[in-house]
């Protein structure tokens, strides 16, 4: 660690990190500027390239650095290199969270209230079975407390993502909606072959993975203390729903099959079922990611008996 | 219309090719140029025994003259995605894959699914198309196994698309929108669809269907453009510049 300097101030190339070439020059910066100050210059001088869409790494290769770290900390008051890669267009998290999560919520209610230019003129005046309402209500209640839960409850490494994600998550959630929404809402809906006893059941799995799924996003929450990077094994608390970190890594995902796996059962429909499927493949990845940097993290103490998703199988 | 690779085979790759590979893949190249040839004489056949315009346009009795090695050359080439898939040749096993599945949706998807759609000029446009389009390429690739490549044929190759590939496409789509027509009243739609109500609460029409596969079709500038380029960078090269 290099003492404090006042005078020492340096010339910072900044390289592009893929290819070749230099992006800008910043003259005359201390070894104890951070990376976020450093944004703020380089913006200055390229003002397309927001602090948002700068990402910083002290080799070519690598992993970025954080806002919070200094020059000094990374050596590059010695190399007097850092090299630069463009996120592309940003977005702000509460754009996002109104796109991918309220679309669907009203898209939903949209197609609920059987509009004429769907289902034509007479749809409206013909009774709706109470597995549609209950769907209809499943479904908001599900978009409403993700969009909660974004306000209140996760904490974000970023504070932005790029905006070509958002055009294909749209896609996908606007598109099931669309697809699964349409057929329960629909006037020739046929309600599960197993009558009551078959909705109540879907409806309760559904219910208790909902709770499930909140309960380990509390959990993640009140890991890792806020303003600290600490990375921490999860591990259940007093909630018994939350002893599925036994068998999985991800419990969150695991609860968020089941809730759309009883809905499909609740709403005996296909499309709801494809739409479970899609999102099953999803968050197998995402799973077997995240159970794969906890390992990678904690090589010993991390519980070997954990699978990522599905308890026993993977 | 079939992309064409853009990658020459290098000597030094075909050497390492098991003699087995270049026997199996000289047969499979050989059986469907023989195929091809058979199904462009059939269809040259048909049409030139047609005595009115009403006969060109309906194309009566073409399908069933070429129904049977159309559906077995056409439906083989999926093994062309495995050769891909398994390094027989050097191609992307999606990309082959997806060149090969439009063709295949025509000839079961709409032709086969929907026999009015047989009666179409459209169906001697698109099998012409292909066949001449196949019988060079099958050809080249044959002759390719053992290092001999006629310039006419590659020529050839890279040449003919320009009239053969929209050819093809206009073809496919006067199919697809006579399958479209002959679908679209109500009573026909439904032995064609998946209707509600059922059980699983789904449906599927297939008119609309249709109607999202011509939309595809708007690829075709981008690919036509596409196969100039490819055809620039093979035959404006010099012998002398080829990687041996």
């Amino acid at each position: 660690m290099s003492a404090k300097n006042q005078g020492n101030t340096f010339r910072l190339e900044v390289l592009k990190a893929r290819g070749n070439g230099v992006l800008t020059s910043i003259d005359n910066i201390s070894p104890d500027t951070t990376i976020a100050e450093l944004k703020k210059r380089v913006a200055q001088q390229k003002s397309q390239l927001y602090p948002d869409r700068q990402s910083y790494r002290a080799e070519p290769t690598g992993k970025s650095v954080k806002d919070t770290q200094k020059l000094s900390e990374l050596n590059v008051d010695k190399t007097k290199k850092i090299y630069f890669k463009d996120l592309g267009p940003q977005i702000g998290w509460s754009t996002v969270f109104v796109a991918e999560y309220a679309g669907p919520l009203f898209m939903y209610l949209l197609f609920y209230i059987r509009p004429s230019f769907i289902y034509g003129s007479s749809a409206g005046s013909k009774p709706m079975h109470f597995a549609a309402h209950l769907g209809a209500a499943c479904w908001t209640f599900h978009y409403a407390k993700r969009i909660l839960e974004t306000l209140f409850v996760h904490r974000f490494s970023h504070s932005t993502m790029p905006l070509f994600n958002l055009f294909k998550n749209c896609s996908y959630y606007w598109g099931f909606t669309a697809l699964v929404s349409y057929f329960v809402n629909h006037p020739k809906y046929t309600p599960p072959s197993f009558g009551y006893a078959q909705i109540y059941l879907g409806l309760a799995i559904f219910i208790l993975n909902e709770i499930g799924n909140l309960s380990i996003h509390l959990l993640l929450r009140d890991l890792r203390p806020a303003g600290t990077n600490q990375r921490r094994i999860p591990y259940p608390n007093k909630n018994p729903l939350t002893n599925l970190f036994h068998l999985v890594s991800c419990p969150n995902y695991t609860y968020e099959i089941g809730s759309w796996l009883g809905f499909s059962l609740m709403t005996q429909t296909l499309t709801a079922l494809l739409f479970t499927f899609a999102g099953t493949v999803q968050m197998t990845i995402w799973a077997t990611q995240k159970h794969r940097a906890y390992k990678k993290d904690f090589p010993d103490k991390y519980p070997k008996q954990r699978k990522a998703i599905i308890p026993f199988l993977i | 219309m079939r992309i064409m690779d853009s990658k020459q085979k290098s000597t030094t790759q075909k050497q390492s090719l098991s003699t087995l590979t270049t026997y199996y893949l000289l047969i499979y190249n050989s059986i469907l140029t023989v195929g091809w040839t058979f199904i462009l004489y059939e269809t040259i056949k048909q049409v030139i025994s047609y005595k009115s315009v009403d006969d060109l346009w309906k194309c009566h009795g073409l399908w069933n003259a070429i129904e049977i090695p159309l559906k077995i050359c056409q439906t083989a080439a999926f093994l062309e995605v495995v050769h891909a898939m398994f390094g027989l040749v050097r191609s992307n096993p999606m990309i082959v894959f997806i060149q090969i599945i439009s063709r295949v949706f025509l000839v079961w998807g709409v032709a086969n699914y929907i026999p009015h759609a047989q009666l179409s000029l459209g169906i001697f446009l698109a099998v012409t198309a292909w066949s001449i389009t196949e019988i060079i390429r099958y050809a080249y690739y044959a002759l390719n196994l053992f290092q001999v490549s006629p310039q006419l044929l590659t020529w050839c190759r890279y040449s003919f698309f320009i009239v053969l590939y929209p050819l093809g496409v206009t073809g496919e789509i006067l199919t697809i929108i006579k399958a479209m027509q002959t679908i679209y009243p109500e009573i026909v739609r439904n032995r064609y669809s998946i209707v509600l109500p059922n059980k699983f609460n789904f449906g599927f029409d297939y008119f609309y269907f249709l109607c999202v596969v011509l939309l595809a079709y708007t690829y075709f500038p981008t690919m036509y453009k596409h196969m100039f380029k490819q055809r620039a960078k093979t035959l404006n090269t010099s012998p002398s510049k080829k990687i041996q």
